[in-house]
């Protein structure tokens, strides 16, 4: 077991689209905050030593809380999800990076639809849990988080892929197009407290300090680019504007961004329910010295001028960046501070706890960035031991469309809880005519 | 438990590390992709082309002119004069040595008087013992009377005067003997001499008579040739007292005669001595400049120089002197140096240069008297000052000053700057307005050809060209200008100076010559010969004020007479194979670095749109840095046709020509990697092709340049 752990931590580590939210619905709150409680009801009835265990269960209550002082977790949680761009794709171009050949861009082609959405989302964390009076619970921890979102039509993902030629003397539509990319650390704090005696109402709120690192956006309107069929000048006609800043390499970058956020979390349990509704990553970003474009109007490209090939200077031949193609079209770059708005996400989730071996979920999650549709799923939570769970989960959109997901959590010795979940059905049985993959690991102790 | 748990946290921090760590990007996928955009464009006019625009002149008719011009001919002040002046060698003796007067006084008493008698024995003695005795009565209060005493003698009695002089060897002066009487009776004659104690020559022996009691009397030495040491003894030889006529008189030893010596106007030949404040030299000469020929200077500013001094002493006090030049002034103030050379040792020489800065001063030229030239007066004054000690000097002493005028240069000269002859050449210079050109067939449908004299100078001169030939080296064609202008002399006028001024004159050498020809060879040297020669007229009247026109001649520096051969080529022409040619750097090294997408194959498309009436074929020559051929781009296959013109021969309107050409990934990787500098080579043909076309300045050539090529993006990454 060991083994496999450092093997899916390193694959974790190194992978870049993988899957899990580090939220309410993640396996291992189906061992902890959401467990299915009617174990315990069970567990009580059939024992009459109550002090054999470790921990002493309450039974004034049947909501029946762990009791802890201390709680403190790490995970990683990766996915990447899309509505038409595929796994096999992904996996060429993403992790093996070979090259695309053109039957790959036709397969691809081939699924594209009107408007197209990619995105995905990496975070690690480290979190902790600490009890204090009152039944307030200090929360603390420390994120890393890299996402990328986008929307974007057929004919931009074909001048990326094949190029301007085959638009010689027409109009590539670019609209909607839209790309939303950043990456930040963030440490925060915060409190839980559960509102009454029952411990039926618990809420939340953490405030978190972000480092910005990488930001790219760009956004287009009614947008198109017109070759000329001798190539004499490219014309770009729309409205857009495009941020970002030039400092992209390394994982560890300098800061470039500063920014707060804040986590609401709210919950309300009965006997065999349970209601969650969090707001996550509701703050903003202000980006400094951002490298910015806006245009609204018709941009002409006629190449780069140079003043007099017989100078003294010679002739310099220079790589044509979007920058320089740019500042050719007479787009004026400029360096300013830019504040955007996280993508923030809206979850509710409810749960059921049908019997002492099976626990239910639905709910849905919102992200608010263009590209990302509501995203309802149902899991369920099958106890194979008191401590040993499965929880498969179907669910429909998000980035992609439907998906199918298997986590896993297991409790040792009732300290420490690890768990994973598992996005990878489609990924590895039809990754050609699917989209969307990913994984999360986590592992808690308590005490 | 925990033990696990403390492993499952490394892992799980290891793996954190590991995925930051991991982060970048070591490899990208790649695809290809084309690319149909304009990559640079550029438009040229013939302002472009030629890259030295002062040689491109815009006629009122908006034609071009090239125009080339080239210097042949530089004759500067330098040109003219050297101020050269001999050095001004000196050696002065100290002119006069002069000594304060001064005045001594000896008080020789009765008592030290009636001693010397009785020392003297006999009836001496007896006259210093009576001496001697009435005193002692006087003491007790008697009175005895005195009979007269006659042939007194005594002495010799010490007089020290080494507080002015140790020794004197006297050119002249006086001294003054003063006897005041202070004994109770008359004193009917006395005779003294003053003589010098060591040497004991007598250096005076004055004598005085009938000097009463309480009064004075005074007698005076001529000192001249004399020498006057300063231990003097003084001798009574004979003095002769006349009695008291019996009355009783009161007899004190302690009365006296008072002897006072004063010498005065002393000038001596040496002396050992405490030596007033005093000039020892004092010399004004003329110095003249040399080596001007027949150059007469009246002024002159000077633009550089140092005057140094060179002084040698043997005199044993510090000697300080001033040199100075009345006439060189800057800021109102004349020339001059003061400096001090310190004492020699006995019997040696001390040494002391000195350099001042002679730069800006404007010197009169014409001597102390002003009626000369090239003359400046100067002064030197040496001189010693009080110091309170006791120095030996002598008329003998010398200072020996060697004044140089150091590396002097004039930035004015005035007065007539004289005749001269200068050979011009035979030289040749390179031209390069032709460089990199060559043609089949070249006909310019006129040329101008002069050479222009731009006279600073305020001299009259004159300019005779001997010969003059056009050559195209690389071809071995020459051709030598013929016409009116060779070997006549032309005169070049002198520039002005109220108000300052050049004059320009031109000389056409192309009217009524072949100098079309001449240019037609696009000749890359020219072959010239001449003779230049200042003040060509009549020698300047033997007047002294200097006010002469010829003396009114004037040179600066920074200004010249210079010449230029001037070309000036209306493009206007018929040209058949006319090859421009260049080599520009072509640097990659950015490109390359960039990695982001790697060129395979395709095509360029060198879009041009030609507003010169000239079809034209371009040829691109990749070259490594030591100049080898890569690979070259021709587009022979597709002239760039010439832009139509009207019946003036004025382009209508561009003529658009696209230029394809193809090339491979190798071809693009061996450019792009190995190349670092194209040689252009552009071959032009006129149309129409029997018709001179004229170059206008609005006329452009636009060429852009557009890849239709295939890229693979991240190749290499």
């Amino acid at each position: 077991m060991k083994r496999i752990v450092l093997v899916t931590g390193i694959l974790i580590a190194i992978q870049s689209s993988l899957y899990a939210q580090v939220e309410t619905d993640r396996p291992e709150t189906f061992l902890f905050e959401h467990r299915n409680r009617l174990q315990d009801l069970q567990h009580d009835l059939g024992n009459t030593d109550k002090t054999d265990s470790s921990h002493v269960y309450s039974t004034d209550t049947i909501s029946r809380e762990i009791a802890y002082t201390t709680y403190i977790s790490a995970g990683a949680s990766g996915f990447f999800n899309s509505n038409s761009i595929s796994n096999d794709f992904i996996r060429r171009f993403r992790y093996n990076r070979t090259y695309i050949d053109n039957d790959l861009k036709e397969q691809e082609i081939s699924r594209m639809k009107s408007s197209n959405r990619i995105g995905s989302d990496i975070k690690i964390q480290l979190y902790g849990q600490h009890q204090l009076k009152n039944k307030t619970r200090l929360e603390f921890g420390l994120t890393y988080r890299d996402f990328y979102g986008a929307q974007f039509t057929t004919d931009a993902f074909k001048l990326v892929f094949y190029g301007n030629t085959i638009f010689a003397g027409q109009y590539a539509d670019l609209s909607p197009l839209s790309l939303h990319s950043f990456n930040y650390e963030a440490l925060y704090v915060g409190a839980r407290k559960t509102l009454d005696k029952q411990q039926r109402v618990t809420a939340g709120v953490r405030l978190g300090y972000i480092r910005g690192n990488r930001f790219q956006h760009a956004r287009f309107k009614n947008t198109t680019l017109y070759t000329d069929p001798m190539g004499s000048y490219l014309s770009l006609t729309g409205d857009f504007d495009i941020t970002y800043n030039d400092d992209t390499s390394g994982a560890i970058q300098r800061g470039n961004g500063n920014g707060l956020y804040t986590d609401l979390y709210f919950s309300v349990k009965g006997d065999r329910n349970e209601f969650v509704v969090e707001v996550l990553d509701l703050g903003f970003i202000q980006w400094n010295g951002m490298a910015h474009y806006k245009g609204n109007g018709t941009y002409t490209y006629t190449g780069i001028p140079i003043d007099n090939i017989f100078s003294s200077d010679g002739l310099t031949v220079n790589p044509i960046s979007l920058s320089s193609f740019l500042d050719a079209a007479g787009l004026e770059k400029e360096y300013k501070n830019v504040t955007y708005l996280l993508p923030a996400t809206l979850h509710l989730a409810y749960f059921r706890h049908i019997n002492p071996k099976l626990t239910v979920s639905a709910g849905v999650r919102q992200q608010f960035i263009s590209g990302y549709i509501p995203r309802v799923y149902a899991k369920a939570a099958y106890y194979i031991q008191k401590n040993f769970a499965l929880i498969p989960t179907l669910a429909y959109g998000g980035f992609g469309k439907t998906d199918i997901e298997l986590g896993l959590a297991k409790n040792f010795n009732q300290h420490l809880i690890v768990s994973a979940n598992l996005f990878w059905l489609e990924y590895l049985a039809w990754a050609k005519k699917s989209s969307g993959h990913g994984m999360s690991v986590s592992m808690s102790y308590y005490f | 438990m925990r033990q696990t748990f403390h492993k499952l946290l490394i892992v799980i921090l290891a793996a954190a590390v590991a995925f930051f760590s991991c982060k970048r990007e070591f490899e990208k996928p790649r695809w290809d992709a084309g690319v149909l955009a304009p990559l640079v464009k550029s438009k040229l006019t013939i302002r472009d082309i030629v890259k030295d625009t002062a040689k491109v002149k815009t006629e009122t008719d908006n034609s071009i002119t090239l125009i080339n011009r080239q210097e042949i001919f530089n004759y500067t002040i330098d040109s003219l004069v050297t101020l050269d002046a001999p050095q001004y060698h000196k050696l002065v003796k100290l002119s006069s040595l002069k000594l304060d007067n001064q005045t001594i006084t000896r008080r020789i008493s009765l008592g030290e008087i009636a001693n010397q008698l009785i020392a003297q024995g006999g009836e001496s003695a007896d006259i210093g013992n009576n001496i001697i005795l009435a005193h002692n009565l006087g003491k007790i209060g008697f009175k005895v009377p005195i009979d007269p005493i006659n042939d007194i003698s005594a002495g010799p009695i010490d007089i020290d005067v080494n507080q002015f002089f140790k020794t004197a060897d006297l050119l002249s002066g006086t001294l003054k003997v003063k006897l005041e009487n202070g004994l109770p009776l008359e004193i009917t004659n006395i005779q003294f001499s003053l003589k010098n104690k060591n040497l004991g020559d007598v250096i005076a022996s004055p004598s005085l008579t009938n000097i009463l009691p309480g009064e004075k009397d005074s007698s005076v030495v001529d000192l001249a040739g004399k020498v006057v040491e300063g231990n003097l003894l003084v001798s009574i030889n004979d003095m002769d007292i006349a009695g008291s006529n019996g009355t009783p008189i009161k007899i004190d030893t302690a009365n006296a005669l008072i002897v006072e010596l004063s010498i005065s106007n002393i000038s001596v030949h040496s002396a050992t001595a405490i030596f007033p404040a005093q000039d020892v030299v004092n010399d004004t000469t003329d110095v003249s400049l040399v080596n001007l020929d027949d150059v007469l200077l009246t002024q002159a500013i000077i633009r550089q120089g140092t005057v140094r001094a060179d002084v040698y002493s043997t005199a044993q006090d510090i000697v300080s002197f001033t040199y100075k030049i009345p006439g060189a002034i800057k800021d109102g103030q004349p020339f001059q140096f003061d400096a001090v050379v310190p004492a020699a040792p006995a019997n040696g020489t001390s040494y002391k240069q000195f350099n001042q800065d002679f730069s800006d001063f404007d010197m009169n030229l014409r001597g102390i008297d002003g009626d000369t030239f090239n003359t400046f007066k100067n002064i030197l004054v040496g001189r010693i000052d009080y110091t309170g000690e006791i120095r030996t000097l002598s008329l003998d002493d010398s200072l020996d000053i060697t004044l140089t005028l150091i590396d002097a240069k004039p930035s004015y000269i005035k007065g007539y700057l004289g005749k001269d002859t200068v050979a011009v050449g035979p030289d040749d210079i390179d031209i390069d307005i032709f460089k990199n050109i060559s043609a089949t067939t070249l006909d310019f449908e006129s040329v101008k050809m002069n050479v222009v004299f731009d006279n600073a100078l305020g001299i009259p001169s004159q300019v005779k060209l001997q010969e003059l030939t056009a050559r195209n080296t690389s071809k071995g064609t020459s051709a030598t200008l013929t016409g009116p202008v060779i070997n006549n002399p032309q005169t070049i006028n002198p520039g002005t100076e109220n108000p300052f001024a050049n004059t320009t004159t031109t000389i056409d050498v192309s009217t009524g010559s072949n100098a079309t020809s001449l240019l037609n060879l696009l000749p890359d040297q020219i072959h010239y010969a001449g003779e230049f020669a200042s003040n060509p007229g009549a020698n300047p009247l033997p007047t002294d004020d200097g006010t002469e026109p010829l003396y009114q001649q004037f040179a600066k520096s920074n200004v010249d007479l210079k010449a230029y051969l001037e070309i000036e080529i209306p493009l206007s022409l018929i040209a058949q194979n006319l090859v421009l040619s260049d080599t520009v750097p072509f640097d990659t090294k950015s490109f390359n670095a960039s990695g982001s997408a790697a060129l395979k194959d395709g095509r360029f498309n060198l879009l041009v749109s030609n507003g010169f009436p000239y079809d034209a074929v371009i040829t691109m020559y990749f070259l490594t840095a030591n100049g080898a051929k890569l690979d070259s781009v021709v587009t022979s296959a597709t002239p760039i046709l010439a832009a139509p013109v009207d019946a003036s021969g004025k382009v209508t309107a561009p003529q658009f020509t696209n230029v394809p050409f193809a090339f491979t990934e190798a071809q693009l990787h061996n450019i792009l990697n190995h190349s670092t500098q194209i040689l252009f080579k552009a071959r032009f043909d006129t149309r129409p092709s029997a018709q001179h076309v004229k170059i206008y300045s609005d006329y452009t050539v636009e060429f852009k340049l557009v890849g239709d090529i295939n890229v693979q993006v991240n190749s290499g990454q």
